[in-house]
């Protein structure tokens, strides 16, 4: 038995893209307990909502985070169309959501990158970094831009796709699907990933239930439960829609799940193009909110179900914006998934639940 | 199970073109409609300030005085928001990223003067505007930026603190007097 | 499509067996967070079940009232009882993982909690001009069909008779519970009897759990929340009000059993504006009011 010794992990470290500063306590090799500490680039976003109005905060809303921004812009303006009451035409509801699927696919993409640098396979790294610049280069050509997009708007899309430019996203998609299905080969079967990755920071299904975790990282314990399956916008016309579970509930299961939500994706922008309705792309929404006006809503991001929460005071500023991102929910999911495990494994762990502090913090 | 799953990509990309381009040299092609810079066409501005009253990083000045329009690029998020509020759609999204420069400073674009109509009310303020300049000629035009500035804001306040009917005519008054 | 979501009113005392409760039932815990208002600090509890989002709303959390942390039930909630903490001044007990203020570390205190004078007016004046539109919406009859409540002449005169020997500042109570008194019929609908009951309820500050998503109870736990929310000084004259044409309310006819909580509340507001308002514009807006009443006559008279 050694002596129980408190090693700072971060916010600064190799393996973290975000600022996340963890104390560890540590007997020998073991982790006993960790505390997760954020707090390093609180921006006061949520304040921000009161001298912007709600049309510009649309362009803050999306600056929360760099990865999740298009989930973030619709929303957040799908939160404002419930308060004011606004229907969006289908077309714009279809395009939010091939949009927000391609978001998806790069998001996804971009995390088993990371993991893959995790773990100390930098080839597999560069190889999921590659395909991802297709995405964004798919993004740059309809959005006119690679990382910020600001084509969603309160009532609408600001951009149309047209269906030459959609036939081209299903090529590029297509396109990529070869190489992919090699890395997910390399992420599943190489025994080298899988020694790192299977066993590690376990959480059975009833603790995800217990501490309620959102997104890959509840679907890899077994937890079916994905926004999208409650139907909302265009979710609601696809034919059929089951959330991808894994029952590994460790961080292969996490690797798993999120590798098959990439594919998933692809065929749900396939069926949208393929049944796109013509039509308007947007509404003009005049007026402000009404007093006291309360709306709610959640929209699964990359990293999971984040709720949104708007309150109208009658002016055109918002009077209060509530952004719960997945992260902030899933940190104590992380907490507990560190406890008890190897200190070489603290990283994966924390990977794996694709720690987004920026959204946290807001 | 298996190892080296990756050894066909791997050992294939050996012999495929990079992926990467030689940056200076060689540039990747930016698409159209790619959010690089904000340009205006001067002889269709009326300056209405509806831009700078709707960018959310308050880049964009508009002065009707001195008849400018000016952006930081320093401070423009590429949003696109003043593009889709202009009355007249003389502001565009270009492609182009504004280059790196090292000190922050405003983009000027001239506006030509309205047309006859507003042209007897467009002579008053120019006049008063040559009378002051003498004055202050050793002081730098900072300190009337700043006067004028000072008095929209009591202005801006006042407007917010009436009702938004009233509000919306007496803007539409102030615009038409200017 | 928008989400399935509720908001109800919880008390503070009842919120953390509310949450066990939640956790017996197997809701998942979604998020908490706080709004700032005039009345305190409003806490917002949000858990899902099968696709139904329920948003629990403390209103009025006033600075310095302890409020139990739920991260013994659902760990998830201690960086948001942190940040409602630090951003807001509530005073949590009992975080399971507790920063001490450390969180965000914020250089100003609460700084969620400042408005502005600019905000302030801001604000003040759009509650004003809705009101005003609200007001002057309801000469036109579609709207009063929705009223519920039934003004008929002879009512209106004896009220205007009593209204006359009232002093003005009372006489505005008295339609601030008219007002009240109009949601009050709409949403007890068929049963006016129960009135009373609900009355009791309201002074109790005690709302019932929504066993189910039924618009009137819900625009009556909004009603008494709203009495609840008041200065116990208005509530309680408010109440007297209501209890004195409560037997008129039971002679109510459930003319529109559609509720709307809207108006209502805003006269409440309007006849608190009225007192602050100088005397000329409150003049106005009385005969604006009156207008409205007639209005409602002349509907009561169909």
């Amino acid at each position: 038995m050694g002596k129980k010794t408190v090693i700072p992990f971060g916010p600064q470290h190799p393996v973290l893209p975000e600022p996340l500063h963890l104390d560890l306590v540590v007997e020998d090799e073991k982790v006993l307990e960790a505390t997760p500490q954020i707090g390093f680039i609180h921006r006061g976003l949520e304040r921000l909502v009161q001298t912007r109005d709600y049309n510009q905060f649309i362009y803050v809303a999306e600056r929360i985070c760099g990865i999740c921004a298009f989930g973030h812009s619709m929303g957040y303006a799908e939160t404002v169309e419930n308060l004011m009451g606004v229907e969006v035409p289908k077309r714009a509801e279809y395009l939010r959501v091939i949009w927000h699927e391609l978001s998806r696919i790069h998001s996804h993409i971009l995390w088993l990158g990371l993991a893959a640098d995790a773990f100390g396979h930098e080839a597999l790294f560069m190889h999921c970094w590659r395909l991802r610049e297709r995405v964004l280069d798919l993004f740059e050509k309809t959005t006119g831009g690679r990382v910020i997009f600001s084509v969603v708007k309160v009532g609408g899309v600001q951009r149309d796709i047209d269906a030459s430019m959609l036939n081209q996203f299903i090529y590029v998609l297509d396109g990529i699907m070869d190489e992919y299905k090699q890395i997910c080969d390399a992420f599943l079967n190489d025994a080298s990933v899988r020694n790192r990755t299977e066993g590690v920071g376990v959480i059975p299904t009833e603790k995800a239930i217990d501490l309620s975790m959102v997104g890959p990282f509840g679907r890899a314990s077994n937890v079916p439960y994905d926004v999208r399956s409650l139907g909302n916008g265009a979710y609601g016309e696809l034919s059929d829609f089951q959330p991808i579970v894994s029952d590994k509930c460790d961080c292969y299961g996490r690797m798993e799940v999120r590798a098959a939500e990439v594919i998933q994706s692809i065929a749900i922008i396939k069926e949208l193009a393929a049944k796109i309705p013509a039509g308007d792309i947007a509404v003009s929404v005049k007026g402000a909110p009404a007093v006291d006006s309360e709306a709610c809503n959640v929209v699964e991001q990359p990293r999971g179900e984040c709720y949104y929460y708007a309150k109208g005071n009658g002016t055109k500023y918002l009077d209060r914006m509530r952004m719960r991102t997945p992260t902030s929910q899933n940190l104590a999911g992380m907490a507990v998934a560190l406890n008890g495990c190897d200190i070489a494994d603290v990283n994966m762990i924390v990977l794996t639940i694709d720690p987004c502090i920026s959204c946290t913090e807001r | 199970m298996g190892a080296f799953k990756l050894g066909n990509m791997t050992f294939g990309s050996l012999f495929k073109k990079p992926e990467t381009v030689l940056y200076p040299i060689e540039k990747k092609p930016q698409p159209e409609g790619l959010k690089g810079h904000i340009e205006i066409v001067a002889s269709d501005c009326i300056l209405c300030s509806m831009c700078e009253r709707s960018c959310p990083t308050s880049c964009i000045t508009v002065d009707k005085k001195e008849s400018y329009w000016a952006i930081d690029r320093f401070a423009c998020i590429q949003c696109g928001y003043c593009t889709t509020v202009c009355p007249k759609k003389c502001l565009h999204m270009k492609p182009g990223y504004a280059a790196p420069e090292a000190n922050r400073h405003e983009v000027r674009v001239t506006v030509e003067k309205a047309p006859a109509p507003a042209k007897k009310k467009a002579e008053a303020p120019a006049k008063q505007a040559a009378a002051e300049k003498p004055a202050a000629t050793a002081a730098p035009s900072a300190n009337q930026v700043n006067a004028v500035e000072s008095r929209d804001e009591l202005l801006e306040s006042k407007l917010a603190t009436m009702d938004p009917e009233k509000a919306e005519k007496v803007r539409a008054a102030l615009k038409a007097k200017a | 499509m928008a989400i399935n979501s509720e908001f109800v009113n919880l008390p503070l005392e009842r919120l953390h067996a509310e949450a066990a409760i939640m956790k017996g039932e197997n809701w998942r815990f979604i998020q908490t967070h706080a709004v700032s208002t005039d009345e305190g600090i409003d806490l917002y509890y949000s858990f899902m079940k099968n696709g139904m989002t329920r948003n629990y709303r403390v209103k009025g959390v006033e600075k310095g009232t302890p409020v139990p942390s739920i991260t013994d039930l659902f760990l998830a909630a201690f960086v948001f009882e942190n940040e409602a903490r630090e951003l807001f001044g509530v005073d949590m007990r009992d975080i399971a993982i507790d920063f001490h203020g450390g969180l965000y570390a914020p250089a100003e205190q609460e700084p969620m909690t400042v408005i502005t004078p600019e905000q302030k007016a801001a604000r003040d004046k759009a509650r004003k001009a809705m009101l005003k539109a609200s007001a002057a919406k309801t000469d036109e009859p579609k709207e009063q069909s929705q009223g519920g409540f039934v003004m008929t002449p002879e009512r209106q005169a004896r009220l205007d008779a009593k209204m006359a020997n009232m002093s003005p500042e009372k006489a505005e109570k008295v339609r601030a519970a008219l007002a009240a008194r109009a949601a009050e019929a709409a949403s007890s609908g068929a049963k006016p009897a129960d009135a009373g009951g609900k009355k009791e309820t309201a002074a109790k500050a005690e709302v019932p759990k929504a066993e189910a998503a039924d618009p009137a109870d819900n625009v009556d736990e909004a009603l008494e929340a709203k009495i609840a929310a008041m200065d116990p000084e208005k509530a309680e004259k408010v109440r007297k009000a209501l209890g004195m044409v409560g037997e008129d309310v039971a002679e109510e006819p459930a003319k529109a059993p559609v509720a709307e909580e809207a108006p209502a509340t805003e006269d409440a507001q309007l006849a608190d504006k009225l007192a602050h308002m100088d005397p000329a514009k409150a003049e106005k807006v009385r005969a604006a009011l009156e207008a409205r009443g007639k209005g409602i006559a002349s509907l009561g008279g169909k």
